[in-house]
């Protein structure tokens, strides 16, 4: 059993002459929570889309659970669940046929798992697809993914359209199901205060590219702020040294982002720059605008 | 008249007008031939004749301009923007009566007369207006009347209206066209979202030329027409039971599960033959129990030619914006294809068989009516063609527009009626199975590409 239930290797996807992914290269563990972060157009859902071979790779390939994305064995997609960002769901159906037409696929359909989120989501059997409200029918595109209890979910922008308490109860919900250590999630997010809930790892991607793929906690101990203070006025320009992603002065205080080995780079600039320096935590939010400066 | 132009620019910028504007064309062009040829008909057949031809015109129009005007004055804008009301609602006025006027005044101008025109299609202007635009019993008149038309007894006595042997009726036909197109201009003008029949509409209709909208499309939005009553979906309800057995590996099974998921499939498969069975009864009534043959002969080509593929384009408009879910199933991506293929062309298979045999089961009780070598060249013909168009609107569908398939399908009409009429004028059965067989031959290639294309295209 691979160790990395969802893989990409070069990964790259155009649209006609616009590349939508360039060369992404992601293996995530299993048991792992992966926020998928990124700006609108980065390239998430394209990603999503790829690894479920919904879309062909122009160059590179993905493996889900082991199996080329291009050609999943149903065995395989009996165990990926999918939430799309606008979820598709036929609008002629009730609710309850919804549910057991899509159970029909599955072998390990969970009946009693279905009731439970139908009370949990506060949806009822007899609803009218079609009349369910944009948060409803995420609330269903997600139990629709849950039901059959899979390995790998893939879930793309499933909270934007839930009210604070849906989303409360869909990120528990999501705690619990990969409590066991057997599930993989990747999670494409805008919410970065989600992420940081849920999530045990994140991967950023930035037009096309996958610029950070680490766990939460290791890439903010290597990502920090830097706050410098001196008794001169400091050089508008940083000091030629690695790691260095920002910086910016103001007289006599600058602040840098910096990378990589955090106490050493504070350690050299202060002797460089003879001045005080302060290391700052960043959330998550502000380590991603750092990163899309 | 600034803000008048760009308003009607706007109706013009839509593919959906193209299309209707060949349908209202196809109607217009055969009543001004029929009205121009000199026949010495007798009124009521005449009329009918005309009814028949002006009813599709009129409704496709009306209906289009319902949807456009209500997706206009609907939107927020109407209520902000200064002015915006009038030139919409002068708009669609005009539109009506681009299409609606041509007929009486071709009917007046060959010696026909086009007062009872006139009010038949006020009538039938004023209450697709509103059907379309409000939904509810309005809807349900428009479509209850056309079937009502069926009825002998009521046909001539449309046709005699439309003839102008009842003034009285004319006069009263058209005035209630006027006040349900007042009423509804009312409606248009005052309604807000708490309004009884304001979500009422054709959702993705005329919205826009490509994106995954532009596939649902027209066909799809008659069903969602009154959502929580339609017919339509409770016979879907009867089909699907709430809980539905593990398919398993077993394709047969599967088949039948994708057609669940065409809610009026039945609708698709039984329409053809209705519509034959609507035309040959109106011909036959306003006949007084005899027909035309070259009438029948040619609504019966057409009919063949037409109906199998536009219920495939029904097939893949209910069903264009779910693959990309169903590809997430557990089926192999080369089986999904296959089996959602093989439902459509199942569909398609049992529309065109089963209007076969209405066609035959007819002409057996009512001999004469069209001859036997004439139905035997067309079903030689019109079932590999249904194949061969079939397939290629298939090929079309994973394009983000709807466009080339609306090509298809009009093109595909033309050229299989005009191959279907070639065939006739050569009157031989062996070359008419010799061009079929050889319509069957790149059909099956056609369907052979398309399957590959599939295998490998983008579905999301």
């Amino acid at each position: 059993m691979s160790d990395h239930p969802v893989e990409t290797r070069d990964l790259s996807k155009n649209f006609g002459k616009q590349p939508a992914l360039c060369g992404v290269n992601l293996a995530l563990p299993r048991g792992t929570v992966t926020g998928l972060l990124g700006r609108n157009g980065a390239g998430k859902t394209t990603l999503i889309k790829c690894l479920l071979g919904l879309l062909q790779p122009s160059v590179g390939e993905s493996r889900v659970l082991g199996e080329p994305s291009t050609d999943l064995s149903p065995g395989v997609k009996a165990r990926i669940g999918y939430v799309p960002q606008e979820p598709v769901i036929y609008p002629w159906m009730r609710v309850e046929q919804a549910i057991a037409y899509q159970g029909a696929f599955y072998p390990t359909w969970d009946r009693d798992l279905i009731q439970q989120l139908l009370r949990t989501f506060e949806l009822y059997g007899r609803q009218r697809v079609g009349a369910l409200s944009v948060g409803q029918l995420q609330k269903l595109a997600i139990l629709l993914a849950l039901a059959s209890h899979p390995e790998v979910l893939l879930l793309d922008e499933p909270v934007a359209a839930l009210d604070p308490e849906g989303r409360r109860d869909f990120l528990r919900m999501l705690v619990e199901l990969v409590a066991d250590g057997t599930r993989t999630v990747l999670l494409s997010t805008h919410i970065t205060t989600d992420v940081e809930r849920v999530c045990s790892h994140v991967a950023i991607l930035k037009e096309g590219r996958l610029l950070r793929v680490d766990e939460l906690d290791r890439l903010r101990d290597r990502i920090k702020e830097l706050r410098l203070t001196a008794t001169r006025p400091l050089p508008e320009t940083a000091p030629e040294l690695p790691g260095i992603l920002h910086y910016s002065a103001s007289g006599p205080s600058a602040v840098a982002t910096v990378e990589g080995d955090v106490a050493a780079i504070a350690a050299q600039l202060g002797r460089d720059l003879h001045a005080d320096v302060a290391v700052v935590g960043l959330s998550l939010e502000d380590l991603f605008l750092e990163l899309h400066r | 008249m600034k803000t008048l132009w760009p308003v009607l620019c706007s109706y013009v910028r839509r593919w959906q007008f193209w299309l209707v504007l060949g349908l209202w064309l196809s109607q217009f062009v055969p009543f001004v031939c029929f009205a121009c040829s000199g026949r010495h008909l007798s009124g009521y057949a005449f009329g009918a004749y005309a009814f028949g031809a002006f009813t599709f015109a009129v409704i496709y129009v009306a209906a289009a301009v319902a949807v456009q005007t209500k997706e206009h004055l609907g939107a927020y804008r109407a209520a902000l923007v200064p002015g915006y009301m009038r030139p919409h609602l002068a708009a669609a006025g005009l539109w009506l009566a681009v299409a609606l006027l041509p007929f009486p005044a071709v009917a007046r101008a060959t010696g026909h007369p086009a007062s009872g025109l006139l009010g038949l299609g006020l009538a039938l202007a004023g209450l697709a207006f509103a059907g379309c635009c409000r939904g509810g019993w309005r809807a349900g008149v428009l479509f209850g009347g056309c079937l009502l038309f069926c009825l002998p007894p009521v046909g001539k006595a449309v046709g005699a209206v439309a003839a102008g042997t009842a003034p009285w009726a004319a006069v009263s036909l058209g005035l209630l066209g006027l006040w349900f197109l007042a009423d509804t201009v009312l409606f248009l003008v005052t309604m807000d979202e708490e309004t009884p029949g304001y979500d009422v509409q054709w959702r993705g209709n005329l919205r826009q030329l490509s994106g995954p909208q532009a596939r649902r499309g027209m066909f799809a939005a008659i069903r969602r027409l009154d959502r929580q009553n339609s017919l339509w979906l409770r016979l879907a309800d009867v089909r699907m039971p709430a809980i539905i057995p593990f398919l398993g590996d077993s394709r047969w099974q599967r088949i039948r599960h994708w057609r669940r998921a065409q809610p009026n499939s039945a609708l698709v498969v039984v329409t053809g033959s209705l519509t034959w069975l609507f035309m040959f009864a109106v011909q036959y009534g306003v006949g007084d129990g005899h027909v035309s043959p070259s009438i029948v002969l040619r609504n019966t080509l057409w009919i063949l030619v037409m109906m199998p593929p536009m219920a495939a384009m029904q097939s893949w408009q209910t069903r264009g914006g779910m693959v990309a879910r169903e590809l997430t199933y557990p089926v192999r991506r080369r089986d999904l294809i296959l089996e959602q293929g093989a439902a459509i062309l199942l569909t398609v298979l049992l529309a065109w068989l089963l209007l076969v045999v209405t066609i035959m089961l007819l002409v057996s009780l009512l001999p004469g009516v069209v001859p036997w070598g004439t139905i035997t060249t067309a079903v030689l013909l019109s079932g590999p063609w249904q194949l061969l168009v079939v397939a290629l609107l298939a090929r079309l569908a994973t394009l983000n527009s709807a466009v080339p398939m609306v090509a298809v399908l009009t093109l595909g009409a033309a050229v299989g009626t005009a191959i279907l009429f070639g065939c006739l004028a050569l009157d031989s059965l062996p070359a008419a199975a010799g061009v079929g067989g050889a319509i069957t031959v790149v059909g099956l290639l056609t369907v052979r590409s398309c399957y590959r294309h599939w295998l490998r295209a983008d579905i999301a």
